[in-house]
């Protein structure tokens, strides 16, 4: 079912996505003390190769953390940030701290994480109605091939196209080196869209 | 002679000649399977995501499943003048990328794959030269036909020999 999502049901998940990562971006515009914007979501439905091209190169370090999302629409939340980007981000955070460790940064990514996802899927529930939890946020440095394949077999994606959507924030009017993806376990959709009436 | 890098995809397989290389880039969960003829001089690699292919409707692409893709990748060995007696294997992989504290054994894909790939080797009487598997990070395998040798790259260490 899931590649023969037909345009209005195409356009109503990158609307749900819309509103999720917009809360997303106000929270790490509040974090941050930043506007932020967003990149329209993608409802991406491609073979995998595609997918990870569109990022960058199999073995790029990429910082990432991951959100299990259980309930009526499980999936997993994935937000991937560049190393220059992560460093950005928490060094804005980290403002007047000296000797930072890396367990330090890496606490500050999860909880960035944690935030940004538990946003995304409280909009989400807010506008289907559905019931969703998250995990605690767990967290990778790693290459993306890695990263990217795990996390879609981890949401029992195993054909040969996967599906997820997928939004890039902006700061300064450029895109800065993040994803954020929601990928449905098989399934959720079909829930998320039943339940907005389509 | 040019040495040609083979890249092998994400449920894909090829083989390699001498002077040729293969190359699997960012293995996490999934394990890349890489069996050598030292005497016929005659390589192969696989790259699986999954276990078992039993369950599965959809098995449009076998080459994902380890129960598959390995006696497809010792017959494309054999066509190219391997022998199945002097075949052995060096398995890397496996890897949980994201530890979560709640992990429960049955959802760790990455040690199942490691193995159903060991079972399925062990059921073909190939034996395992060098493993590695498991741990938390990725892995790149590069399988050189013509020495035999295989690396292993992971983020922040030196590439080692497998």
């Amino acid at each position: 079912m899931e590649n023969s999502l037909n345009e209005i049901q195409i356009d109503a998940l990158r609307e749900v996505g819309n509103i999720g990562a917009g809360n997303a971006a106000t929270a790490l515009s509040q974090m941050l003390n930043k506007k932020i914007d967003m990149t329209v979501p993608k409802v991406n439905i491609l073979p995998f190769e595609n997918m990870l091209e569109a990022m960058g190169l199999e073995e790029d370090m990429v910082i990432a953390v991951m959100l299990k999302v259980f309930g009526d629409a499980p999936g997993n939340i994935l937000f991937v940030m560049n190393d220059e980007t992560a460093k950005s981000i928490t060094d804005m955070l980290l403002t007047g701290y000296e000797d930072v460790s890396e367990e330090i940064y890496y606490s500050v990514y999860q909880e960035i994480g944690n935030i940004l996802g538990n946003s995304y899927i409280n909009a989400i529930c807010k506008l289907t109605g559905l019931s969703l939890l998250t995990s605690v946020p767990a967290i990778a440095a790693d290459m993306l091939g890695a990263i990217l394949s795990s996390t879609f077999i981890d949401a029992e994606q195993y054909s040969d196209y996967v599906l997820a959507i997928d939004t890039n924030f902006i700061q300064d009017g450029k895109e800065k080196g993040t994803n954020f993806f929601f990928i449905p376990k098989p399934g959720s959709l079909k829930t998320i869209l039943n339940n907005l009436g389509l | 002679m040019e040495v040609k890098e083979i890249k092998v995809g994400i449920g894909d397989l090829n083989i390699a000649s001498p002077p040729d290389k293969l190359i699997t880039l960012g293995l996490g969960s999934c394990v890349g399977i890489a069996l050598l003829d030292n005497i016929n001089k005659i390589a192969g690699l696989a790259h699986i995501m999954l276990p078992d292919s039993n369950g599965f409707t959809n098995q449009n692409n076998p080459m994902k499943f380890a129960d598959k893709a390995i006696p497809m990748l010792v017959e494309k060995l054999k066509q190219s003048g391997a022998d199945s007696k002097y075949l052995k294997a060096k398995i890397a992989g496996g890897a949980s990328m994201f530890s979560f504290p709640d992990k429960n054994p049955v959802m760790d894909i990455g040690a199942r794959n490691g193995a159903a790939v060991k079972k399925v080797l062990q059921e073909m009487r190939i034996p395992i030269l060098a493993e590695d598997l498991g741990g938390n990070s990725g892995r790149t395998m590069i399988v050189e036909s013509d020495t035999m040798k295989v690396y292993i790259r992971t983020v922040g260490r030196e590439i080692k020999e497998l």
